[in-house]
């Protein structure tokens, strides 16, 4: 497969993919994500969906990191060239944050089942302080990207600055309040951003 | 815009000063100086000046990023050279050290959380956690460092002397950070660390493409 054509292809279905794992299978399962006993022995009685939902989400959004490193590396040597790669940096390292954030989870799931709420609760805590950095790191990394795009003019305009203002709106959210109903905006923004990136990526002329 | 070479220059003094503005100016005030200690009252001062200490953290972080975006960068203007394999082994295993001051941080911000709701126990656990994270991260960033150092030793783009001190501090640094990571013998490892890079930022910006 072209480089084109995976980039595209890997943008077009890793936010939907992520989307299945953590809408799709988790939350109906587990609830608003708000640390009470009702949560937690939510996701102690469901592990095995728990931790497929978890996987799937997060494989899936390291997904989409790598499509916009690939985006990164067809840009080449152009003038948005650097900045893309300080974005791009910027997103690996929260995404790190956000499989530490996603083993804790996983863990607060299995002490859940275990009938361990006080150990499920710390799991839960900690994982929650990992996610919001982790987001906010990750969004300040969109910002960045947007920034090469708008630079390097290889996408639309408009997108480039949808890009930068996304992040920018979901790095104050999650560190504002990450449990937050606003946090969705981050959640969808960032998602569809990618999702019409790769469409345009497919679309485009060699 | 920024050309690559003035940008990559730019990120690698910047991220020093930003990093200190944010831990030396915001954090450590904020503390009076007290030892980092994770007792009660520690945790209980760090409550009581949560938003200021989460400020800096913040700021301070997002220093240490552009040391690892500097890194990164600087890896880029060395690629095809003779020590550019080694430089991509030391920026991997710096980013990855840099992941978990991230997560030091947002620990270390917790704490201060729960301190300011006088959740003390989840304080001390937040803190706890915080320093064994960030003990490993230092660790390997500071490893990073000196392979850094070897990678520029090699391929002589900067003068010989940056680059054995980059050897030097980083594996000071990181066999500090790994015997007692609350020790103020750290300062070695975070000062040399942050005046390297300014130093090497500063020969980058006027060096010619």
């Amino acid at each position: 497969m072209p480089l084109r054509s995976l980039t595209g292809w890997i943008l077009i279905s890793a936010p939907i993919i992520t989307f299945v794992g953590f809408l799709g299978l988790l939350l109906p399962i587990t609830g608003t994500p708000d640390g009470s006993n009702e949560f937690l022995l939510n996701m102690g009685n469901n592990t095995e969906i728990v931790l497929l939902g978890i996987v799937i989400g997060t494989l899936c959004f390291i997904l989409t990191g790598a499509g916009l490193g690939l985006l990164h590396t067809m840009m080449g040597d152009g003038t948005g060239s650097p900045y893309m790669q300080l974005g791009i940096l910027f997103i690996i390292l929260g995404t790190t944050m956000l499989i530490g954030e996603g083993a804790l989870l996983v863990s607060s799931s299995s002490q859940a089942s275990n009938g361990d709420l006080v150990n499920a609760l710390s799991f839960f805590k900690i994982s929650q302080a990992l996610g919001s950095f982790g987001v906010s790191t990750v969004a300040i990394g969109f910002a960045i990207v947007g920034l090469g795009l708008s630079i390097q003019k290889n996408l639309n305009t408009i997108l480039a600055y949808a890009f930068i203002v996304i992040g920018l709106v979901g790095s104050v959210l999650s560190l504002w309040d990450y449990t937050s109903g606003l946090m969705f905006v981050w959640y969808l923004g960032s998602a569809l951003l990618a999702l019409i990136s790769g469409i345009l990526i497919l679309r485009s002329k060699e | 815009m920024l050309a690559s070479r003035s940008l990559t220059g730019w990120i690698l003094t910047l991220g020093p000063i930003v990093t200190f503005v944010g831990f030396l100016g915001f954090v450590f005030p904020a503390l009076g100086g007290s030892t980092p200690d994770g007792s009660t009252e520690f945790i209980k001062l760090m409550g009581e000046n949560a938003d200021i200490i989460e400020f800096g953290s913040l700021i301070g972080t997002f220093g240490l990023c552009l040391h690892a975006a500097g890194i990164a960068l600087l890896n880029s203007q060395m690629r095809d050279g003779s020590g550019s394999q080694i430089m991509l082994a030391g920026t991997i295993i710096y980013v990855m050290g840099t992941a978990g001051y991230i997560m030091e941080s947002a620990l270390f911000s917790n704490a201060a959380e729960w301190g300011a709701s006088e959740g003390f126990l989840d304080g001390i656990m937040f803190y706890n956690l915080a320093q064994a994270i960030g003990s490993w991260a230092t660790f390997f960033t500071l490893i990073g460092f000196s392979i850094v150092g070897l990678a520029i030793l090699i391929q002589k783009n900067f003068n010989m002397i940056l680059a054995y001190a980059f050897i030097v501090i980083g594996l000071a640094g990181a066999i500090i950070a790994i015997i007692d990571y609350s020790s103020d013998l750290m300062i070695i490892g975070y000062l040399g660390n942050a005046i390297l890079l300014v130093v090497t930022g500063i020969l980058t910006i006027r060096s010619k493409e």
